[in-house]
């Protein structure tokens, strides 16, 4: 078409204005990310799956080399406290496990999610070696101990329901995770809730996986996700999708079978690696670090959100999940990196749909 | 040292001796199976020679300047708004529903709305440890400012005494008991605080972080040094007041 | 009000004079108010803030939601039954470690011997906070009721032993001199001599020792509970429930108060028994 030099200028000038767009805004003097710091983690270390993939390798810092910015990773001792930093403005960026930043969201702190960080995540129910609990059915009574509001709080609701219980079944024990441990050595408590670093314990000779969801419910798994706060999204988006990317590219070289040995470190703790290797077993990294907002994704969150409301968890106005889902920033980097087809989707049932490209 | 003081010391430590001296062979014969006994000789060993060992003292120098700061905050602002309730009947009246009210409130009770105000980092853990001092503080050196006889006070104004050198001269002097009552109480609260704030706010470092940890992985030697050194601090705390009371309790009576 | 004062007081007031009955009566009103204005002005403040969103409203709830999450609590009596796992806790440990204090104390007061031997290692495991000892008794007791007990007990027995033997000590000699003129038996010289002159001085150890008893017990249900104030405020919290959380430290607040109100009662009988003792 005789047009089309005129069209192709026309789309030149447009892309320039894009592209002075996007150098337009200046990102924030500083990045404040902060997640729950894991007891398992270890100091000088921090973040897990996405995020701990990302601060270990420095993309953060890589990606923002030629702006004015400082990233500060907050490491908050307990995860209600990183609900609060979001709410009370003191960071920008927050890694919450699902339950917790939908009860967040319900309560009216205006966020938004824009990635998940981590997926797949099994729980894993420890007794005593010589106890005679064998089943969750046996839990009935007794005395349980896990942290209420965390990753693990909502997979024990799904699991004491699968089985026809509730929370009021069993006489849960506030602990967190070291005490937790201690107190099942000592015999205080009956059993323990929590996840993978249980495996160390059993090898301990302390005691014994009574349960775990791995290769046996998908939809017990927890998922968490990179939360952002509403007013900082809206008013530096590129920097946003910024973020967004660094994490993607996490999830490229997280997902790549060929470094497979060194995510386990960053991936949820270095101090316990033989333990996560074997908890994930049978999952490749591919689904395992995959950033996509798949139905699986989105179903389980949808899920998460009817299971809290009903167990009145949520206590404000109904809000439309997938609206606080924002996955236009996921798009873009995925666009930016050309990966579009780099990782599969699945199914509300955890299937793939079709097969990952080249 | 004299005869009596000699045989006080023998027996002041006969019973801790005795206590040792238990632990020690409940290790050497095996008389328990527990995980929690740690051999003396090991608890030394690790204290002189092993890489914890040697941290934990840099790590007790932390708490202790982050106790320390606290502690002074607490006191200097305990002392100036107890001796202006303590003068001012009309602020005293003002402040002093409010403040009987929330000395009340368990210390550590405050310690969720003070990282809502004072965010995660340093600045809660000092503020908490700051307030924990902070009451007791006030609260004597109200007392000790208020029991001043008040014929004494008329007294020295119709002396021609002015308001300050009533103050210097005979308020603060006489209050001076009441004042290190608060202060001593002030330290302890303080040193506790100081544990409270590393358990709960736990990030960053500290001798609590330490207890903490030790506890999680059943390293009872490092616990039992640091619960050790812990008591040391206390110890050397109390004497340096107690210095500090008489040397300024000497100048008082001049 | 006759005629004339009505009129003189209308005048008065129309003239911008006040009488000096008057002009007294508001600085009555204005006298007995003046306490009162700082809480009133901090609870202004606390609804203006949450009104106006100075503080997000799920890190400070509001003062209207904060009263209705306890009238809930108290509705379906989650909340007294929290209040009474934590005061049964406290009252148990608190008369075990005072009543232990008082014991011990009185032996080191009254015996020399005894005091050298047990003073030192007493004064020892003072200098060392609660919670220095939290993670030994943890592991040695467990993180049951036992636990509680026990580190509750400690917390009011050490200040009241220590004391309780130094207010004894501190009898002055004349008086107990002056007992043995008068023929005072041993015990009569205890009774009527030494407690009288210790009494304040224990008084207030025991009432510090309830103050500690109860930090020392929302400590430990802060960080190894499944019931009890304590528990309830970090259970809240980690549901960002901060509304309850806040009830919870009222209610912490409320019961110190109670508390220590209980002592100062039990002082004045005490107070009343000891003055018709000597009448």
């Amino acid at each position: 078409m005789k047009y089309r030099p005129l069209l192709q200028r026309i789309a030149l000038l447009l892309g320039l204005l894009a592209a002075g767009q996007t150098l337009a805004e200046t990102p924030p003097k500083e990045i404040r990310i902060g997640g729950p710091s894991l007891a398992t983690t270890g100091s000088n270390h921090w973040g897990w799956g996405l995020l701990g993939i990302a601060h270990s390798r420095g993309l953060f810092q890589e990606e923002f080399k030629n702006d004015d910015v400082s990233f500060k990773f907050v490491g908050l001792n307990t995860v209600p406290m990183v609900g609060e930093a979001l709410a009370s403005n003191q960071i920008d960026f927050a890694g919450q496990g699902d339950l917790i930043s939908l009860i967040g969201r319900s309560a009216g702190v205006k966020t938004r999610y824009i990635l998940p960080v981590s997926k797949f995540a099994n729980a894993y129910l420890a007794v005593p070696k010589d106890s005679p609990i064998q089943s969750i059915e046996d839990l009935k009574g007794k005395r349980v101990a896990y942290t209420r509001g965390n990753y693990v709080h909502l997979q024990v609701i799904r699991i004491l329901a699968a089985h026809g219980m509730t929370e009021k079944d069993v006489r849960q024990v506030n602990l967190d995770m070291a005490t937790g441990n201690t107190a099942l050595a000592t015999g205080d408590v009956d059993a323990v809730f929590s996840g993978p670093d249980l495996l160390a314990l059993r090898d301990s000779g302390v005691a014994r996986i009574a349960y775990t969801t791995r290769d046996r419910d998908l939809h017990a798994t927890a998922q968490t996700g990179l939360i952002v706060r509403d007013d900082f999204a809206s008013r530096y988006p590129e920097t946003t999708a910024r973020v967004v990317k660094v994490l993607v590219r996490a999830a490229q070289w997280g997902s790549d079978e060929t470094n497979r040995e060194q995510v386990y470190g960053p991936w949820w703790s270095f101090r316990l690696q033989s333990a996560i290797a074997e908890d994930l077993e049978g999952r490749s990294w591919s689904q395992l670090a995959s950033p996509l907002f798949d139905p699986f994704l989105v179903a389980q969150y949808n899920d998460t959100y009817r299971l809290a409301k009903q167990l009145r968890l949520l206590r404000g106005k109904d809000f439309d999940v997938n609206q606080w889902m924002d996955r236009s920033f996921l798009d873009k980097a995925l666009q930016e990196l050309g990966l579009e087809h780099h990782w599969a989707e699945l199914d509300a049932n955890g299937d793939a749909i079709g097969k990952p490209g080249a | 040292m004299n005869a009596i003081a000699f045989r006080r010391l023998r027996r002041g430590l006969t019973l801790p001796a005795l206590l040792l001296l238990i632990w020690w062979a409940t290790y050497q014969f095996g008389l328990s199976d527990s995980r929690l006994f740690v051999p003396p000789g090991k608890l030394l060993d690790t204290a002189l020679n092993s890489a914890e060992g040697r941290a934990i003292w840099s790590t007790l120098g932390l708490s202790l300047a982050r106790g320390l700061t606290g502690l002074a905050i607490g006191i200097s602002l305990g002392l100036a708004v107890g001796v202006l309730l303590g003068v001012s009947r009309r602020l005293e009246r003002f402040f002093g529903l409010t403040l009987h009210s929330i000395k009340q409130v368990s210390l550590f009770a405050w310690l969720p709305l003070l990282t809502l105000w004072f965010g995660f980092g340093e600045s809660s853990k000092l503020a908490f440890i700051a307030w924990a001092a902070f009451f007791p503080v006030l609260l004597n050196t109200l007392e000790g400012v208020c029991s001043v006889p008040r014929e004494l006070v008329e007294v020295s104004r119709v002396s021609g005494f002015t308001r300050w050198q009533t103050f210097s001269r005979l308020i603060l002097p006489s209050a001076l008991p009441s004042i290190f009552n608060g202060v001593y109480l002030a330290l302890m609260f303080a040193w506790l605080a100081t544990l409270g704030a590393e358990y709960m706010l736990g990030s960053g470092d500290g001798i609590g972080v330490v207890l903490m940890e030790s506890r999680a992985e059943f390293r009872i030697d490092l616990m039992l040094l640091a619960i050790a050194l812990v008591g040391l601090i206390g110890f050397l705390l109390d004497i340096t007041a107690k210095a500090l009371e008489r040397r300024l309790l000497r100048w008082r009576n001049h | 009000m006759n005629v004339s004062r009505a009129s003189h007081l209308a005048t008065s007031v129309a003239g911008g004079m006040q009488s000096p009955w008057q002009s007294t009566q508001l600085k009555r009103i204005g006298h007995l108010l003046w306490p009162l204005l700082l809480p009133f002005s901090l609870g202004l403040f606390w609804w203006l803030g949450s009104r106006q969103e100075w503080v997000a409203s799920q890190v400070l709830p509001a003062p209207d939601i904060v009263l209705e999450s306890a009238r809930d609590l108290i509705g379906n009596g989650l909340l007294q039954e929290h209040v009474l796992i934590s005061l049964w806790r406290v009252l148990l440990g608190f008369l075990l470690g005072s009543a232990l204090g008082l014991l011990l104390g009185a032996a080191m007061g009254l015996s020399e011997t005894t005091s050298d031997y047990l003073y030192p290692l007493l004064r020892l495991v003072a200098y060392v906070p609660l919670l220095g000892w939290l993670p030994l008794l943890m592991i040695l007791f467990g993180i049951g009721e036992t636990l509680k007990i026990i580190l509750v007990a400690q917390a009011a027995m050490l200040p009241v032993a220590l004391n309780t033997s130094n207010a004894i000590r501190a009898v002055p000699r004349r008086l107990i001199e002056v007992g043995q003129v008068y023929g005072f038996s041993q015990t009569q010289v205890l009774t009527k001599v030494i407690i009288p002159a210790a009494f304040p001085s224990i008084w207030s150890s025991i009432r510090y020792a309830l103050t500690k008893s109860w930090l020392a017990l929302v400590v430990v249900e802060l960080l190894a509970s499944s019931e009890g104030l304590g528990f309830l405020m970090v259970d809240s919290r980690q549901l960002f429930q901060l509304d309850v959380m806040l009830v919870a430290v009222a209610a912490i607040g409320l019961i110190g108060y109670l508390l220590d109100l209980g002592l100062a009662l039990v002082e004045r009988r005490i107070l009343r028994w000891r003055r018709a003792s000597f009448e």
